[in-house]
C-alpha cells in the first residue's frame, strides 16, 4: 500500500474546506463547502436509495419465501400424521362393523365366541383391550376382555344415544372404570329382529402414540393430540399432561389442516400446524396439533440479513466514496481556478494602487502648483520691485508679498504633509480609525473638482459612531474607489451624500450616495466581477470595484450596492468595530 | 496691447497683472469667468490668459464666450494641472498652453508671439 492515510484524506475531503474558512475567503467569490455538501448529498442520496429500498424489498421477500415454505412443511406433516391417526381410528370402527355384521348378535352373545372375537382383533388389528355387546337397554350384555363388566348399564352415557343417532361413536381419551387412558369406540347395528345393538370396545392408546411419534423427530417437535375442549390426550413434549387442560387454546374450527408461525406460551417461536380429525366424514373429538420450533429458519433469516446489511455498507461506502472523491476532485478544480482568478486580481490590486496614487499625484500636483504659481508671482514681483523700482517707497508692498510667500509655502507644506500621510498608510497594519476622519481626507482630494464641476459633497456622521479598529491604508483605498466612482457617474447639480451610522452593535455602516446616472439594472449583479466595465470610452479597468470588494472583504467587511438609472447609486459598507488579529495577513505583493 | 488674465486664485492673478503692467504691458484681472464676461464686454483685449479649471465657467466654457465678445482675441491657456488631458483639451483650441507655475518672461514671449510682435523688440526689458 502506497496510499498513505493523508492521501486519501487529500483525495476524498475538498481542500476548499478548512482554506476557505480564514485566509483565503477573499480570493474566491464563492464559499463552494454548502455547493459540495448538497452535491455529495444528492448524488448519495439518489444512489443510495434504490439500493437500500431493493435490499429491504428482497429481504422481505426471501423472508416470506422461507416462512412460506416453513409453513407449507408443517402443514403437509400435519397433514400426514391426521390421515394416518384418522387411519387407525377408521380400521379399528371399520373391523367393528364388520364383526358386527358377520358374526351377529346371537353369536355375539356367547362369552366364547366374545373372547375368540377379541383374540382375533387382536392379533389381526392390534391396539384392542376389551369388547363387549350391548343391547338396545343400554346393558352390556356380552363382554371379553381383563374385567368382569357384564351386565354394567350404560343407559346414563351419553355415548350411547350418540352411537344410536350416528351409527358410529369415538371417545375422548378418559381414565373411566379402569384407570387408565383409553378410547372407546362403537358401531351401531339393527339386529335381525329389528331391535338395536351396539358393538362397543376399547382402545388402548399406546398404539396411537406410536403412530404419531414419527412425525416429531426432533427433541423440540411436539405432535399430539387434544380435545375439542382443549385437554390434552396423547402425551406432549411442551404444552401439557395427559388428560390435563392443555397450554395452548384451542385453535379455531376449520375443515383442512392448517397451520401458521407465531410464539408459543414458552415465549418460543414456533410453526404450529393442526387439523380437526374426522373419521369417515363424521367428526371425531380430536384436534391434531404439530409443533416446530422455528430456531433454524430464524438462524437463517439472521444470517440472510446480516449478509444483507454488511453487502448494503459495504457498497453504500464505496459509492459514498466515490462520490466524494469525484465531487471533491470536481470542486477542487473550481476552487483552484477562481484562486488563480483570486490571485491575478491581487496583483491587478497592487497595479491599481499605483493607479490610483498617480490619479493621487495629479490632484495634489495641482494643489501644489497654484500656491506654487502665487510664490512665484510674489517672488518675482519683489524681484522687479527691487531691480526696476528705487528702493523705500514700496516697504509696504514688500512685507505684502513676503507673506505671500510665507503662506503659500505653508499651503505646499500642508498639501505635501497630508500626502506623506497618505503614502504612509499604504503599508499594511490594524490600528483605531476615526472613520469621520479618513473619509474627510479621502474627500479633500476632490473637493477642488467637486467646486469646479459644482457638485455638493456632505459628510454626515452620527455622534455615536465609534472608532473602529481596521487598516488605514485599505480603508482609504476603499473610500477614494468608491468616491472616485462617485464623481465619474455625476454631473454638474449632483450631489454627493455620505452617512456614517452604528445601528448595529460590532458594526459601523458608511452610505455613499450620488444622484448620478445610476446603475442599469443588467450590470448590478455584476459591478464587484473583476474585470466587469461599462466605461469603455473612459479606460476603465473594470478592477476598482472588485479590488474594493476584497479589501472589504479582507477587512472582515461587507459591502452592497443599489442604484436605479437616473436617480443615482448608494454602496453601503458595513464593516466591523473590531477585527480579529489572526486575520492578519501576508500583506500583498512586497 | 491689452491683455486680460483670469484665474479664482486671486494674488496670483493680481501680483502676475501687476508685473506685466511694470514691462509695460496693459494687463486687466478677473477672478471668474462672470468677472470676465463683464469686462470684455466693455474692452477689447488682444490676448486674454485663462485658467482652465475654475469654479463656475471653466476655461474652455469661457474661451467660447469671450470669442464671440471678442474675435480677433488670442487665448492662452494657463493650468495647474498640466496633465495630458488638459493639454489635449487646451492646445488645439488656444494658441499657447502654459503650467504654473509661469515664468513672466516666458508669458510675455508667448503673448508677443501670438500677437506678432517680437519680444525682443518690445519696451519691456528683464
Amino acid at each position: 500500500m502506497s496510499l498513505s492515510l493523508r492521501e486519501v484524506v487529500h483525495a476524498v475531503w475538498p481542500r476548499f474546506w478548512r482554506a476557505s474558512s480564514k485566509r483565503y475567503s477573499y480570493l474566491t467569490f464563492t464559499d463552494y463547502r454548502p455547493m459540495w455538501l448538497l452535491m455529495c448529498g444528492l448524488l448519495s442520496a439518489s444512489c443510495l436509495l434504490p439500493l437500500i429500498i431493493h435490499a429491504i424489498t428482497d429481504y422481505g421477500l426471501s423472508r416470506k419465501t422461507v416462512e412460506r415454505e416453513e409453513r407449507l412443511r408443517t402443514e403437509r406433516l400435519a397433514s400426514n400424521a391426521r390421515r394416518s391417526t384418522a387411519h387407525f381410528l377408521q380400521e379399528r370402527l371399520d373391523a367393528l362393523a364388520f364383526t358386527a355384521h358377520n358374526v351377529g348378535i346371537e353369536a355375539l352373545g356367547s362369552p366364547s365366541q366374545m373372547a375368540e372375537v377379541l383374540s382375533l382383533l387382536k392379533q389381526d388389528f392390534g391396539g384392542f383391550t376389551d369388547i363387549g355387546l350391548v343391547d338396545d337397554s343400554a346393558r352390556q350384555v356380552s363382554y371379553s376382555g381383563p374385567y368382569d363388566l357384564i351386565g354394567v348399564d350404560y343407559g346414563d352415557q351419553e355415548w350411547f344415544n350418540q352411537c344410536r343417532a350416528h351409527g358410529t361413536f369415538i371417545s375422548e381419551v378418559y381414565r373411566g372404570h379402569r384407570d387408565e387412558p383409553h378410547i372407546v369406540i362403537a358401531v351401531a347395528t339393527a339386529a335381525p329382529n329389528g331391535t338395536y345393538f351396539a358393538l362397543r370396545a376399547t382402545l388402548d392408546t399406546s398404539r396411537l402414540i406410536g403412530i404419531l411419534a414419527p412425525y416429531a423427530p426432533a427433541d423440540q417437535d411436539d405432535v399430539f393430540l387434544m380435545s375439542r375442549t382443549g385437554v390434552v390426550q396423547t402425551p406432549s413434549r411442551r404444552y401439557g399432561k395427559v388428560l390435563e387442560e392443555a397450554l395452548l387454546k384451542v385453535p379455531p374450527f376449520s375443515d383442512r389442516t392448517e397451520s401458521y408461525s407465531g410464539v408459543d406460551p414458552h415465549g418460543v417461536p414456533v410453526t404450529m400446524g393442526y387439523a380437526y380429525l374426522t373419521s369417515a366424514g363424521s367428526e371425531t373429538p380430536f384436534i391434531l396439533v404439530l409443533s416446530r420450533p422455528r430456531t433454524e429458519t430464524i438462524v437463517f433469516l439472521s444470517q440472510l440479513r446480516t449478509n444483507r446489511v454488511l453487502v448494503v455498507v459495504a457498497s453504500s461506502l464505496f459509492i459514498i466514496l466515490v462520490i466524494t472523491v469525484t465531487s471533491s476532485f470536481m470542486f477542487n478544480r473550481l476552487y483552484d481556478a477562481d484562486r488563480v482568478k483570486g490571485g491575478a486580481l491581487l496583483s491587478m490590486q497592487e497595479t491599481s494602487r499605483l493607479a490610483s496614487l498617480g490619479r493621487l499625484s495629479t490632484g495634489v500636483a495641482h494643489e501644489i502648483n497654484n500656491p506654487l504659481a502665487v510664490i512665484n508671482e510674489s517672488a518675482g514681483y519683489i524681484k522687479d520691485l527691487l531691480t526696476m523700482e528705487r528702493h523705500g517707497g514700496h516697504h509696504d508692498e514688500l512685507v505684502e508679498q513676503v507673506d505671500a510667500i510665507l503662506d503659500s509655502v505653508q499651503r505646499c507644506g500642508a498639501i505635501t504633509t497630508g500626502l506623506l500621510g497618505f503614502a504612509r498608510e499604504m503599508n499594511l497594519h490594524l490600528k483605531p480609525v476615526r472613520l469621520e476622519d479618513l473619509i474627510d481626507r479621502v474627500l479633500s482630494f476632490h473637493r477642488k473638482e467637486a467646486e469646479y464641476r459644482g457638485i455638493s459633497v456632505s459628510l454626515d456622521v452620527a455622534e455615536d459612531v465609534p472608532s473602529i479598529v481596521s487598516d488605514p491604508g485599505r480603508l482609504q483605498q476603499i473610500f477614494l474607489n468608491l468616491i472616485g466612482n462617485a464623481f465619474q457617474a455625476m454631473d454638474t447639480g449632483d450631489s454627493l451624500t455620505i452617512k456614517v451610522r452604528n445601528n448595529e452593535p460590532d458594526k459601523v455602516r458608511v452610505d455613499v450616495s450620488d444622484t448620478g446616472c445610476g446603475i442599469p439594472r443588467e450590470y448590478i449583479q455584476r459591478v464587484f466581477e473583476p474585470f466587469f466595465t461599462t466605461k469603455v470610452e473612459r479606460q476603465g479597468t473594470g478592477l476598482g470595484l472588485a479590488i474594493t470588494y476584497n479589501l472589504i472583504r479582507k477587512l472582515g467587511g461587507e459591502i452592497k450596492v443599489k442604484s436605479k438609472v437616473g436617480e443615482g447609486t448608494t454602496f453601503t459598507v458595513v464593516l466591523p468595530v473590531a477585527r480579529g488579529e489572526e486575520d492578519v495577513d501576508e500583506g500583498v505583493a512586497g | 496691447m491689452k491683455v486680460l488674465l483670469v484665474d479664482d486664485e486671486k494674488r496670483f492673478v493680481s501680483v502676475l497683472a501687476k508685473r506685466l503692467r511694470m514691462r509695460g504691458i496693459d494687463a486687466d484681472y478677473a477672478f471668474s469667468g462672470e468677472e470676465a464676461l463683464s469686462l470684455a464686454a466693455d474692452t477689447r483685449y488682444d490676448v486674454m490668459a485663462l485658467d482652465v479649471k475654475m469654479p463656475g465657467i471653466g476655461g474652455i466654457q469661457l474661451k467660447a464666450k469671450l470669442e464671440q465678445l471678442n474675435p480677433d482675441a488670442k487665448f492662452i491657456f494657463v493650468t495647474g494641472h498640466g496633465s495630458l488631458e488638459d493639454f489635449s483639451i487646451g492646445s488645439p483650441q488656444a494658441s499657447a498652453y502654459l503650467a504654473k507655475p509661469v515664468a513672466i518672461d516666458e508669458l510675455i514671449e508667448t503673448i508677443h508671439r501670438c500677437t506678432g510682435v517680437s519680444s525682443r523688440g518690445g519696451e519691456a526689458g528683464r
